[in-house]
């Protein structure tokens, strides 16, 4: 009788309606495996109670308050994932692609090597530190322990965004990072951060509604850049189980990842091929709660980019807000820009990746619902499906 | 102290208390980090949480901002202990700005019969710890996981009541435990109480041991033992383990149970590992005799009980056994001047004899002879701190909140402090109680007690239109003694400004609907969940 579940032994209090503790999110979320490893509950922990543990998912290192933040602001927990698109001004409704103040097909003109597609959001952000507009960028490089696992880290240089240029395919937990620890910064910074769309989408519901964040320093944040995304992997599954030890590729041979038109792509230091198979087949690696995700697109981004839409070798960008202008002015010159090659295609894999959602989501999809979800209403729609709160003592640790 | 529970993993609290015993802080302090700064602490991992064995916390501002607890055994000062402990305030507890309401240089009584105090520097610990142990006093083991201030009836040794005074057991727990390296080190927080008056003033139900007095059928007075009690966010009443404790067996008892708890208690999830858990776990019966293998003495079953009632508080003037009074002064959230707590500590000296503090966040002083009553009720001070409060300041609690502490949700002692003046302005004496308790925590972690008050508060995030706005969870229906039992949560997340209204609302409508003595708690009590929470939505007629 280690879990959680012997409090409710002791007492015959009736709780508060509506009241949330970590351990429904850890139900709900964590231990449901819908956990999309985006950071928010430990961004939002007032208290900081909130860590990350060795299996890279949230845990509980201090007392919980019973604020309901960590709740509030999980993508797949309270926070209506598709809500978040207004705050940036989408009112394109389900079908579109959010807002959009410019689009291009882009490319760097330097050869800048290991840039993934174009190299856009590498000119983006070593143009903003060169001019110093901003102090920092919060994105992922290679883990120095780990071949080809992605961990997130704070960018302070031009040097250091082109060190950590190239793609990884695990989340990061980049919001459990925004406490900036360990790294030198001026005392108001200001940091751009370069995520997956639910991560951007926590960042700017966190920012439209301010409140103390513990060491989360979410103010300090001034850009977003989404990299546009269908879903992410597990790094066990997908680079251990699935390429290492079931293909037996040695991950040191490895020089550069890719997902391009359907396909894991694989080369090696020397830019040759060798792996190619459809990304499907590795479908089993993938995060389960990505697939609640409808919002490839990035539309609470600043700036959203990938290689969809673009020729081989050129990134599509997506400027949505006043921000992202700006950003972008820094770097118009560094780049060859074109009109969007194909932005049919950022339609129809927009339209596939919400095909998905919708019929994992077991809530109703509504972009102009209130942000926030209850943990009743959340009960409501899962319980009982093949994503419902898992009920056993809900203790990892 | 070996650790037997099975298939242990330790959680990170643990395997910082093994790597250095925390007690070993205490000369860290005097010699490293009071001479090379804060970041000092910073060098040594889990050394921010072995502060806590000296009484020690950082304040939520970080940096070298620190919150002290002083342990205070049963609540008993001298006045020179008094004196010296608000002159430190105003030495040391120098805020960058005033509090808007309190202003700078004050203390805060605490639930638990202590004094903390904030916005002390490191540098300055060695000599406020000077300063305290020349009078006796220490804050070792004010926090941390291990013997907390024992508490016990504030006016123990003078209540007309008592069955006895039993304030040399407390002070002889508190001095077993205090620098005992073999029992500093238990799963989490261990929290004693022990009284010999009939009105459960040390709150036995609450505590993880609760000695109340009983009578053996030859007259032997002593105790009962209660285990297990406790608040925080997993709310347990004590259980009888139907033990008997002759007063000079009360340090065996308790140090046996502190044993138990330190070989068999959770060390893995720091969230339930407070010994009301594993109580829990092995029940009464297997708790007596896993507690008969570690005592030296034989267990006698318990007596009979002779609490006959919960007694909040100790305010106003009353007569003591000797034929003296103590005068209890209503402190309004436990908050005040260091200057007036020196000025008490005078009062006492030349009025009385030594000054209490009460679980209730008050002060009494005591053993006033009745020719100088009214010359003590003159007194300047006594208008600030009255004997004679209105029913909503007088049952006022509030925790630290927001303004210091790294858990609170919301801001709480001001806020408490406006909402009983509201309600008293609203009400004046017409409320039909002398008191109406509302207990206000900026967190689940209970410190203000929420849980057995008339009305309780819990600080809570609350959503609105325009954003996240500071809340509170309500609770209704508390009490310790014969109808013990906590509040349920009536409603969730209500914003703070609509907090008034609904509470007028609550207690216009006990007025309406009150029996013939019937206090608020058991009208709450009575009264269907929904029907309180559709009064408190303005829901209902």
């Amino acid at each position: 009788m280690a879990g959680f579940d012997i409090r409710e032994m002791m007492n015959d209090i009736e709780e508060a309606p509506g009241k949330v503790w970590f351990w429904d999110l850890e139900k709900a979320v964590i231990d449901a495996d819908r956990c999309v490893q985006c950071g928010a509950c430990v961004a939002a922990c007032p208290s900081d109670s909130i860590g990350i543990a060795e299996d890279d998912l949230p845990r509980l290192v201090k007392m919980c308050t019973g604020c309901s933040l960590c709740w509030d602001f999980c993508p797949r927990g309270g926070m209506r994932h598709e809500a978040t698109w207004k705050i940036t001004g989408a009112d394109d409704g389900i079908d579109g692609l959010g807002r959009i103040e410019e689009s291009y097909t882009a490319r760097l003109r330097e050869d800048v090597p290991g840039v993934q597609d174009g190299g856009v959001v590498t000119a983006i952000l070593t143009s903003l530190l060169e001019a110093g507009e901003i102090d920092g960028v919060l994105l992922a490089r290679e883990s120095e322990t780990e071949p080809w696992k992605g961990e997130t880290f704070l960018a302070r240089t031009p040097e250091e965004v082109r060190e950590c240029a190239g793609s990884f395919y695990n989340q990061t937990l980049a919001l459990g990072h925004l406490d900036f620890k360990g790294y030198d910064l001026p005392p108001n910074p200001r940091i751009a951060v370069v995520g997956t769309p639910c991560e951007i989408e926590g960042i700017k519901a966190m920012q439209a509604r301010p409140w103390n964040w513990g060491s989360s320093r979410v103010e300090a944040v001034v850009l977003t850049i989404a990299l546009l995304c269908t879903k992410s992997f597990n790094y066990e599954k997908l680079m251990l189980q699935e390429i290492s030890e079931e293909r037996g590729i040695d991950l040191d041979e490895v020089g550069r990842v890719d997902v391009i038109r359907g396909k894991l792509i694989l080369q090696d230091h020397a830019g040759e091929t060798i792996l190619e198979e459809s990304i499907k087949h590795f479908h089993g690696a993938a995060l389960k709660g990505c697939d609640e995700c409808a919002d490839f697109m990035g539309r609470a981004a600043d700036i959203s980019v990938g290689s969809v839409g673009s020729a081989d070798g050129y990134s599509s960008v997506l400027i949505r807000s006043e921000e992202g202008l700006e950003a972008f002015e820094h770097a118009r010159e560094k780049l060859e820009l074109r009109e969007l090659d194909k932005p049919e295609a950022l339609y129809k894999l927009d339209g596939l990746d919400k095909r998905i959602a919708f019929k994992s989501l077991k809530r109703a999809f509504d972009p102009d619902a209130p942000l926030f979800i209850d943990y009743e209403e959340h009960l409501n729609s899962y319980a009982g499906t093949d994503r419902a709160p898992v009920e056993h003592d809900a203790v990892r640790y | 102290m070996r650790i037997l529970r099975e298939n242990e993993r330790l959680n990170n609290v643990e395997r910082w208390k093994l790597e250095r015993h925390p007690l070993d802080v205490r000369e860290a302090v005097l010699e490293v980090y009071s001479k090379k700064g804060v970041e000092a602490i910073d060098e040594i991992p889990g050394e921010h949480e072995r502060l806590k064995w000296v009484g020690i916390y950082p304040q939520n501002q970080g940096g070298n901002n620190f919150m002290q607890r002083i342990k205070v055994p049963g609540g008993r000062l001298t006045p020179e202990q008094a004196k010296v402990i608000g002159r430190i305030a105003q030495d040391f507890a120098t805020g960058p700005e005033p509090n808007p309401y309190f202003g700078n240089n004050f203390l805060d009584i605490t639930t638990r019969q202590d004094i903390q105090m904030h916005w002390l520097q490191i540098e300055e610990i060695p000599e406020i710890w000077r300063r305290l142990e020349e009078v006796g006093m220490t804050t070792v083991q004010a926090c941390g996981d291990s013997a907390r201030n024992v508490v016990c009836c504030p006016v123990s040794g003078l209540d007309r009541e008592e069955a006895f005074d039993a304030y040399p057991v407390a002070r002889a727990i508190t001095d077993f435990f205090v620098g005992n390296r073999e029992y500093a080190n238990l799963p989490r927080k261990f929290k004693m109480s022990v009284t010999g008056c009939v009105e459960d003033c040390a709150q036995a139900e609450i505590n993880d041991i609760g000695m109340v007095p009983a009578r053996l059928e030859d007259g032997t007075l002593g105790f009962n033992v209660r285990v297990g009690g406790g608040l925080g966010d997993g709310p347990r009443m004590a259980t009888d383990i139907d033990v008997f404790v002759r007063p000079e067996e009360a340090v065996e008892v308790a140090r046996g149970i502190a044993q138990l708890f330190g070989e068999l208690g959770n060390r893995e999830n720091r969230w339930t590992c407070r010994m009301r858990y594993l109580v829990q776990e092995l029940g009464p019966e297997r708790f007596r005799e896993e507690l008969e293998e570690r005592v030296s003495i034989g267990l006698l079953p318990a007596g009979e009980e002779l609490t006959k009632r919960y007694r909040g508080d100790h305010l106003g003037v009353h007569e003591q056994k000797d034929g003296r009074y103590y005068v209890g002064l209503n402190v309004v959230v436990g908050r005040m001047r260091g200057e007036d707590l020196e000025e008490a500590g005078r009062l006492a000296e030349e009025y009385g004899r030594d000054i209490r503090l009460a679980n209730d966040q008050n002060l009494i002083i005591t053993g006033v002879p009745e020719e100088r009553l009214d010359e003590l009720l003159r007194e300047k001070l006594l208008e600030r701190y009255s004997p004679n409060p209105k029913p909503f300041e007088r049952g006022v609690v509030a925790c630290t909140g927001s303004e210091f502490c790294r858990f609170a949700i919301v801001e709480t002692k001001i806020r408490a402090v406006e909402w009983a003046h509201e309600m008293d302005r609203r009400f004046g004496d017409g409320v039909g109680q002398d008191v109406v308790r509302m207990h206000f925590s900026g967190c689940a972690a209970s410190c203000a007690q929420p849980q057995i008050a008339d009305i309780g508060f819990r600080g809570e995030t609350a959503k609105t239109e325009d954003g996240i706005v500071e809340g509170v969870d309500i609770g209704l229906g508390g009490s310790l003694g014969a109808d013990a039992a906590f509040i349920d949560w009536v409603e969730g997340a209500r914003p703070v400004d609509g907090v008034p209204d609904a509470l007028e609302r609550l207690l216009r409508r006990f007025q309406q609907e009150r029996r013939e003595g019937e206090r608020f708690h058991q009208w709450a009590r009575r009264k269907p969940n929904a029907e309180l929470r559709a009064i408190i939505r303005e829901e209902a007629g």
